[in-house]
């Protein structure tokens, strides 16, 4: 019922983890909320799998709280797992058919629907009868995918999905996603490869080495800045951030004007990431 | 916390289901190979060492106890060695269920199933070895090679039977050895939950640490503060102290501290591991 009030589904207070003395995050402020395609982004390093981890209840925190879905994900407590599908970016598939790990694995998921999944694997063209350890990577990752979005769990964790899929497969991949998501799901996207997320995240999260440095609705990041090719040098004195490119100059700029415009994740990334002061007194103030 | 969240018989019943499916060859092939281990064992025995005392009660016992040491510790260590490696970690440790269920998944293959069908297997190869043995070494074979001594017959020591004289635990010191075997090979298993790499190897050590250990402390700390003297045979039933004129004074411990060391030993020590196993489980990151 997160979707019908304002709670976040996952709830982080000066969250704290790493491993043995080597703190990976720090005194992490966040909130996730259903109804929300979350494109988390970092550098390599910046704790993005720690925190995916650490939701799934696969790493304990070390300092601050961690409530997801009103659990503490410590204690993995079945009910909790049943509504938390997470995929990670290493993974190890079962030596069976399709057919069979769906009918030892969708047992245990209540909001399972097997006409979901036979949907998503016909999109992806993978046949049911097809052996799991036969499949390459990127055909394993798109089983593991429609599993997960069949599952019809609330929260769905996603790390580096689009890692070794070929040009058509991450964009089989951002459509089934997005065709799969509902208001009742939260999803959470972790990639380093920020090109990969367009068109399909709504709201992006940035973290680095200090924290959180960026979480915002691309709805009021379009509203905040624009995105533009100029070749006029005057534009590039009031950018934010600018980069040349075969012709002209890609920037970031104040949206001075107020219209939408498209936006461009990899140049608000590298914004992001070359000023966040800057972005976080726009955002903020 | 809730009951069904610790244990629920629909959610048992598929753990045990999808586990049984995913290592299903797995386990096939390693019972295969015990089969195969103890038929070489019986072959060796009747071709190399051939004689007529070859399945003699004793010989069958030995093999049964080695190869139920060997097959029960590699198979705690080998079976689950899965759990140790990161992706599998993640499929075990968010799977939809109670980490007494997965518990309980590890031990109804690794202990019960381990058990009932390593005693199968032991029992088929060894009937048949007997009875190839006793066509052997039949008393035409006796007398043709002259032995004069009367021809004895040995029976299949049956790990199944009731029957305390067919029994292969008949004798209590074997009956022991089976107690000693459940939280031996569960050290194993909580081995290979507790060791990210090489599980098997540093279980080894660690339990021949602490064997190293007690050995220590009993030579080196207790027997030195006691009177000069030796222990009973039957550990913890007495201590004998000799005295100048050859005579022997028995310091007898209470019967209950025998009988409380035994039934721990027995029938508590597999469980507190069992229990250590549940904690990892529930204590295990990635």
């Amino acid at each position: 019922m997160y979707y019908l009030t304002n709670t976040p589904m996952v709830q982080i207070v000066h969250l704290s983890c790493g491993y043995g003395k080597k703190q990976v995050l720090k005194d992490l402020n966040l909130g996730f909320r259903a109804g929300n395609i979350y494109g988390l982004l970092g550098k390599n390093g910046t704790g993005k799998t720690t925190l995916l981890n650490t939701i799934a209840g696969l790493r304990f925190p070390q300092e601050g709280s961690l409530e997801v879905m009103k659990y503490s994900p410590g204690k993995r407590q079945p009910s909790f797992l049943e509504d938390l599908f997470f995929i990670p970016e290493e993974f190890q598939l079962p030596p069976v058919t399709i057919e069979q790990y769906q009918k030892y694995h969708s047992v245990f998921y209540p909001k399972f629907n097997p006409y979901e999944f036979d949907e998503y694997l016909k999109l992806f063209e993978i046949s049911k009868r097809e052996k799991l350890h036969e499949l390459s990577y990127g055909q394993r990752k798109k089983v593991l995918i429609s599993f997960g979005l069949a599952a019809n769990t609330s929260l769905l964790l996603l790390d580096e999905p689009t890692n070794g899929l070929d040009i058509v497969g991450k964009s089989q991949v951002r459509k089934i996603i997005a065709g799969g998501f509902t208001d009742q799901k939260c999803i959470i996207v972790s990639s380093h490869q920020v090109k990969d997320l367009e068109n399909l995240i709504d709201h992006i999260v940035i973290i680095d080495e200090s924290g959180v440095i960026l979480n915002q609705p691309l709805s009021f990041i379009a509203e905040k800045l624009s995105f533009k090719i100029s070749f006029d040098q005057r534009d590039l004195e009031w950018s934010i951030y600018h980069e040349p490119i075969l012709r002209g100059h890609a920037i970031v700029a104040l949206n001075a004007d107020g219209m939408e415009n498209k936006i461009d994740l990899e140049l608000l990334y590298k914004a992001t990431v070359r000023q966040p002061k800057l972005m976080h007194s726009i955002f903020n103030d | 916390m809730i009951m069904s969240e610790l244990i629920n018989f629909k959610r048992l019943t598929a753990v045990l289901g999808k586990n049984w499916f995913e290592y299903r060859k797995t386990y096939f092939l390693f019972f295969l190979s015990v089969a195969i281990f103890l038929a070489g064992w019986f072959i060796f025995v009747l071709v190399v060492i051939g004689n007529r005392f070859s399945m003699s009660p004793m010989d069958q016992s030995s093999l049964y106890f080695i190869g139920l040491y060997i097959s029960g510790c590699l198979s705690g260590s080998f079976l689950y060695q899965d759990y140790t490696t990161k992706p599998r970690t993640q499929n075990f440790l968010t799977l939809p269920a109670s980490a007494f269920e997965k518990l309980s998944s590890i031990l109804f293959y690794g202990v019960l199933i381990f058990f009932i069908v390593y005693n199968l297997i032991y029992f088929v190869t060894d009937w048949a070895a007997v009875k190839i043995a006793g066509k052997i070494f039949s008393p035409a074979w006796q007398q043709s090679r002259g032995i004069a001594e009367p021809y004895m017959r040995f029976e299949v020591a049956n790990p199944m039977s009731l029957n305390a004289e067919r029994s292969i635990f008949y004798a209590g010191d074997n009956l022991d050895l089976l107690a000693a075997f459940f939280p031996i090979q569960s050290c194993f298993i909580l081995g290979a939950l507790y060791f990210s790499k090489n599980s098997i190897v540093k279980t080894i050590i660690f339990v021949f640490a602490l064997l190293f250990a007690f050995l220590t402390l009993e030579t080196r700390i207790l027997l030195p503060s006691m009177p000069m003297g030796t222990m009973e045979a039957k550990v913890f039933s007495a201590y004998i102290i000799p005295d100048a004129d050859g005579n022997e004074m028995i310091v007898a411990h209470p019967a209950w501290i025998r009988d409380a060391v035994a039934f721990a030993a027995r029938f508590l020590f597999a469980p507190a591991i069992w229990v250590a196993c549940y904690f990892r489980i529930k204590e295990k990151q990635i």
